[in-house]
């Protein structure tokens, strides 16, 4: 592994790490936005999910 | 003076990216046949379990293909078909489709185990690790029957929802099995025959390969007669009625016809494979078909 970029990025000295361009910058936080939304919108519905899997067990419990 | 050359500024991977990991167009046919095997069931699950569950394995084809595809990336990058998969099109890293599947595969079973019982979450467990484990990792690339026993793998859907139902297994989700496992050889030695060159060039043993298009054919004709005789059981044995008989006993026919012409066919050097890619067509449509039966025919004489 002689090369940097051959290296795990965790391995490769920051001060070598080339700074992204404000278009880069752009197209990283961009992708960062949709990716939280996507995960906010899952988490929301695995909540519903578990309300509603509660729900159903307690009414299958009380019909038992 | 040493120079130093800048790591690449690496895009996190998309959304979008990580769905494609999963699949989902060989998930449809995964979820329809979970969705059958419950539906089938005598017992009535309640709805918002019942969907839990279908989910669940829907999650877990889904973390299966995340991790074939986390495994298989550098045969992926030989092959036409996949070579603009998220990995070996370098849109995601490795590491992260690992965690991904790995994540997934454990977030179904334990969402299963919660939702409908422990039965139906094991066997989604061993469904995921017989893919994974079995399949991909250790057949695969090793013998041109690894579609045979690896076909294991797709059949275990039905079981799986049959038993979110009911708690335990019978006879039909177990002929349903069966019927998947047995279809699965022709179905798949159909697509091989017509995507031969793409198995050749990434390495993988598949029969065209090995053993050539005229074993190959002779191999798909023989797979059909049991797999005709398992389609035709659940009605021959009583566990269905009339109309899954008749709904099964035709789309065997077409099914059969189709095999016998590609088994008897020897082809040219630019041959358009026509009847090979009508088998495959017809052999997805004919499990939606024989699975939808099913589920019609329990409804029409519950």
């Amino acid at each position: 592994m002689n090369r940097p970029e051959d290296a795990p990025r965790s391995s490769v000295p920051p001060s070598i790490w080339q700074k992204p361009t404000e278009a880069e910058n752009d197209a990283i936080r961009k992708r960062q936005r949709s990716r939280s939304i996507v995960m906010a919108l899952l988490l929301g519905a695995f909540v519903v999910l578990m309300f509603g899997i509660s729900i159903a067990k307690i009414k299958g419990g009380m019909a038992h | 003076m040493t120079t130093t050359t800048a790591t690449p500024i690496i895009l996190p991977a998309d959304w979008r990216d990580f769905l494609a990991l999963t699949k989902p167009r060989v998930m449809t046919l995964v979820v329809f046949t979970g969705l059958c095997g419950m539906l089938a069931a005598p017992v009535a699950i309640d709805p918002v379990l019942g969907f839990t569950a279908i989910l669940c394995i829907a999650l877990g084809a889904g973390a299966a293909g995340a991790l074939n595809q986390w495994y298989e990336a550098d045969l992926d990058a030989k092959m036409k078909r996949t070579a603009r998969r998220p990995l070996p099109a370098g849109r995601m890293d490795r590491q992260s489709a690992l965690h991904f599947g790995v994540g997934l595969a454990s977030f179904s079973v334990i969402l299963m185990g919660l939702a409908a019982n422990l039965l139906a979450a094991g066997i989604l467990a061993v469904s995921i690790l017989f893919y994974v484990l079995v399949y991909t990792v250790w057949l695969k690339r090793r013998t041109p029957q690894n579609i045979v026993i690896g076909g294991a793998a797709g059949a275990f859907p039905p079981l799986i929802g049959w038993a979110a139902a009911t708690g335990h297994v019978a006879t039909l989700p177990l002929l349903l099995f069966a019927i998947v496992f047995l279809w699965t050889p022709p179905h798949f030695w159909a697509l091989a025959l017509f995507m031969k060159s793409d198995y050749a060039a990434a390495g993988v043993p598949m029969l065209p390969v090995v053993s050539g298009e005229r074993v190959t054919r002779t191999q798909i004709g023989l797979y059909t007669i049991p797999m005709a005789v398992a389609a035709i059981a659940p009605w021959a044995l009583g566990l269905t009625g009339a109309v899954y008989g008749l709904v099964a006993a035709i789309a065997t026919l077409v099914f059969a016809a189709l095999a016998l012409q590609v088994s008897l066919r020897t082809t040219g050097a630019k041959d358009a494979m026509r009847p090979e890619k009508r088998l495959f067509a017809w052999s997805v449509l004919y499990l939606f078909i024989l699975f939808g039966a099913v589920v019609i025919d329990r409804w029409v004489f519950a």
